[in-house]
């Protein structure tokens, strides 16, 4: 039972964290707050899904061939939609909410109601200290991992990580230093919106795909960002961890309305007694 | 009155009269749905307009929507369980509401801009929990059903009545509020609130009155939807209605005091319409709104201006905040 | 008894200290200078005085009144007024809108009165409206005084910034850097005006880089860097001060 939970905890920690790493992203660099999120995530299971049900693909081509869809969907969405309204925080929230709408009502023309399924590569279980473990939550925990290893190493040490927490900083400073805010912008998009369809396509294995799917993985992530800290990525992955555990927990126990209720009455919580978060700078 | 004989004040009595008639005679000529139609936009009108009161002062809420229900099931959890008369249930049920604003306010002085939206959001989550777990209360998922009517009326028709008697008392109220040097306040705080704060206006108290008396019209728009409707349950307040609210406002123009009225009417007429259209209405809403806020942002009411800004004289107060200007804005100690 | 008496003021912000430990009195009727080269710790220390910041230690006290922390609408209601350095407008207002608003001191908004417009306020509105179009004479703002704020050009958004604070009725107005960024007629435009504003009887306690303007028509100086009051004296005594001339140029040694 106790492996039971740490697992589902994993999981959900590491996708909640691949969701609000790129959310985090995005506000920090972009100051856009972006309600479309769980929709690019929705999209990334939706197209693996039709990748692997009617093109024939196996489930890592799919994957591959998804989550650079969205990611291009991503920066395109960012030049012709956000773009515009870098730093304004209000028109840009109601752009993404519109966005979102429409999104979602894509996807339910496109999937339908019926919530399907991925089929994961791995199948079978193994035994970990005594408890059953299935193999397609142990490849989320691993996938998940290593990219979000990946990305914290590309933040910290190559030259766009380093153009990225410039532009956060002071775009106007960046821009005199030769930076290309708006290159770096529609790459941040890209690339958070590239790490939703991830979330999305290895979530897809274990829990349904249908066009609202996108919506609890939303919340989440907002719940992080609050917690971690807008705009700080390490800030978002332990709140991930945090928030991911408790909900694991709770649900457990109480059931999962409840545990949200408390999560969302932790983050405000956080907002009232300390605004920047655990990592958010003062 | 005055300004009523001048000629331009006769040029907008007559239609408004022929308008105002035919509005009245509607429940007597026309379908029950469609009464049943009009009285969703004269409650969504109070939803818009009783919002725009705190959203000038600069604070975007997403919240809007659980004023409305803490209203409606405060005003049916009163009428079922102590048999309070409605006119009760409908005052207590605002003040509720007002009450739970200004709280809210109070408790996140300390926050700002995009802090406010997200506070907001989470309240509304929190307040959803609420209203599905406490079962004893609240009747949880299924929500309160047999809700007594307004005095005992039992078709659409006096609804209409009362509904709409009410959405007028609502517009007056905020015309004389926006007239009023209060008004004119609550407007300098969104313009620049630290200019108002330092010219001796009292930001938090403002606000404060503000999103009460917004989050109280809500409260009672709320009692009316429960007494009327005889059905209430979480499902009736989504989340997608508070965005709905914010769209209507900036649809309509939130810079003019009709803009939220003509965004309300505007967008709900065509989310009813768009019905028949079955997927594509979502998408067609969704549209709407993407285009009005790239191409109009002061809303249709205030397409004069945007044309203005676009093809008029220069301006030379700047004031976006610059894209990653540093850390998001924090109130400092 | 000084009308600004700000003790031994300090202010930390993390690590980086604004200010520290800065004495300043100001004398009722005086026009009082304060300069330092940038990042000196200016904007912060108005900031403080009219409550936007709280210090980290130290008390500010105006008319014997200990203001320290006090929220910045009591502040503009004790009778301490300011400008901002960035121009600060209500700018999608009128300018005599502008000014209007600020026109409401010593009585506070009574919501219900107002909205009903009880005759009380209706009174009071119309004062406040001639006493807003009385200064907009003083401002030499007449001309655009139905132009919206936003529209203006530079020059007379800052005229109008002064306007509003003064339209606030302060005994003590802070001006920071009002002739940042105006040609010379408008500078002497606004010198003008401060004189106007001083023969009224107000303290005026003014930041400004303009040295010109400074030495002209200061009583006194304070000079600050880095935080510290380095400096304190009449206009002469302060341009042949050794510390002040360093703060802003350097030491000789260092120009080789």
């Amino acid at each position: 039972m106790t492996a039971q939970l740490i697992i589902n905890g994993l999981v959900l920690s590491l996708t909640i964290a691949l969701m609000s790493a790129g959310m985090t992203l995005i506000f920090g660099i972009l100051r856009v707050v972006n309600f479309a999120h769980g929709e690019f995530y929705m999209f990334g299971a939706v197209i693996a899904f039709f990748a692997m049900n009617r093109a024939g693909m196996g489930y890592v081509e799919a994957s591959i061939v998804a989550i650079a869809t969205v990611g291009l969907l991503g920066w395109v969405a960012n030049r012709l939609v956000f773009r515009r309204f870098h730093g304004k925080l209000i028109e840009g929230c109601i752009a993404a909410i519109a966005l979102s709408i429409g999104f979602q009502q894509v996807g339910w023309i496109i999937f339908g109601p019926h919530q399907q399924i991925l089929t994961s590569p791995l199948t079978g279980s193994v035994e970990i200290f005594g408890a059953i473990v299935t193999m397609d939550r142990l490849l989320i925990i691993g996938v998940a991992l290593v990219v979000i290893l990946g990305l914290a190493w590309l933040i910290r040490y190559t030259k766009l990580g380093r153009s990225m927490r410039a532009v956060q900083q002071d775009s106007e400073a960046a821009l005199t230093l030769g930076i290309s805010v708006n290159r770096v912008a529609g790459l941040t998009f890209g690339i958070a919106t590239a790490l939703a369809a991830l979330a999305g396509t290895l979530v897809g294995t274990v829990y349904t795909v249908h066009p609202v799917m996108g919506m609890l993985p939303l919340t989440f992530a907002f719940i992080v960002i609050i917690v971690g800290g807008m705009g700080s990525v390490m800030g978002a992955f332990i709140a991930a961890f945090i928030i991911g555990f408790q909900h694991s927990l709770t649900s457990t126990f109480w059931g999962p309305q409840f545990a949200l209720g408390l999560s969302l009455g932790v983050a405000i919580l956080m907002l009232i007694f300390r605004p920047r978060g655990l990592m958010g700078h003062a | 009155m005055l300004k009523l004989m001048s000629r331009r004040g006769l040029n907008w009595v007559i239609p408004t009269v022929i308008g105002g008639s035919l509005l009245l005679a509607l429940p007597w000529f026309g379908r029950a749905y469609y009464t049943h139609i009009f009285i969703l936009i004269f409650l969504n009108i109070i939803l818009a307009m009783s919002y725009r009161l705190l959203y000038v002062t600069g604070l975007v809420s997403f919240c809007h929507v659980t004023f409305y229900a803490i209203g409606a099931y405060t005003s049916a959890i009163l009428a079922m369980k102590l048999g309070l008369p409605f006119g009760i249930c409908f005052l207590v049920g605002g003040i509720a509401a007002a009450a739970a604003a200004a709280f809210l306010i109070l408790v996140t002085s300390r926050a700002r801009g995009a802090y406010f939206f997200l506070i907001s959001f989470s309240f509304l989550g929190v307040m959803n929990t609420v209203f599905m777990q406490w079962r004893g209360m609240t009747g949880g998922a299924s929500g309160i059903t047999s809700i007594p009517p307004i005095m005992g009326f039992t078709t659409v028709t006096p609804y209409f009545y009362i509904i709409l008697a009410f959405t007028a008392v609502t517009i007056f109220v905020m015309y004389l509020l926006y007239r009023s040097r209060f008004g004119s306040e609550l407007m300098a705080i969104g313009e620049a609130e630290d200019l108002a704060e330092v010219i001796g206006i009292d930001v938090l108290r403002h606000r404060m009155v503000a999103a009460a008396i917004g989050a109280l019209f809500a409260g009672f728009a709320g009692s009316l939807f429960a007494h009327y409707e005889g059905f209430i349950a979480p499902t009736s307040f989504p989340m997608w209605t508070t965005i709905y609210i914010l769209s209507w406002c900036v649809i309509g123009g939130v810079r003019k005091f009709w803009g939220p009225i003509v965004g309300a009417v505007l967008m709900t007429a065509i989310s009813e319409y768009g019905r028949m259209m079955g997927a594509m209405q979502a998408i067609f809403y969704a549209a709407v709104l993407l285009a009005v806020i790239m191409a109009m942002p002061n809303g249709i009411v205030g397409l004069v201006d945007t044309l203005r800004t676009r093809f008029g004289r220069r301006q030379y107060l700047g004031g976006d905040t610059k894209l990653g200007a540093g850390p998001p804005p924090v109130v400092d100690e | 008894m000084a009308i600004l008496e700000v003790d031994k003021v300090t202010k930390r912000f993390g690590g980086l200290e604004a200010l520290r430990d800065v004495d300043l009195q100001v004398e009722s009727g005086e026009l009082v200078g304060l300069i330092g080269p940038n990042g000196a710790g200016k904007s912060t220390f108005f900031n403080i005085l009219s409550g936007v910041t709280r210090p980290t230690s130290g008390k500010v006290f105006f008319q014997g009144e200990d203001i320290t922390g006090m929220k910045p609408h009591r502040i503009a209601e004790k009778g301490l007024a300011r400008n901002f350095q960035a121009t600060r407008l209500f700018g999608n207002l009128s300018v005599l809108k502008n000014i209007q608003l600020a026109c409401h001191i010593p009585a506070r908004t009574n919501i219900a009165g107002d909205v009903f417009r009880l005759p009380s306020v209706r009174q009071r509105e119309s004062e406040a409206q001639q006493k807003a179009i009385d200064i907009v004479k003083l401002g030499g703002l007449e001309v655009v005084s139905d132009e919206l704020a936003k529209n203006l050009p530079h020059g007379y958004q800052r005229a109008l910034g002064v306007a509003i604070a003064l339209a606030v009725g302060p005994k003590l107005l802070c001006l920071d850097e009002p002739v940042t960024g105006m040609n010379a007629e408008e500078t002497r435009f606004m010198m003008g005006f401060i004189e106007k504003i001083r023969k009224e009887g107000i303290t005026i306690l003014l930041v400004e880089h303009h040295m010109r303007v400074v030495m002209d028509i200061c009583d006194r100086i304070t000079v600050l860097n880095f935080g510290r009051k380095i400096a304190e004296g009449k206009p002469d005594e302060i341009q042949g001060n050794k510390d002040v001339i360093e703060a802003y140029l350097g030491r000789p040694e260092d120009v080789t």
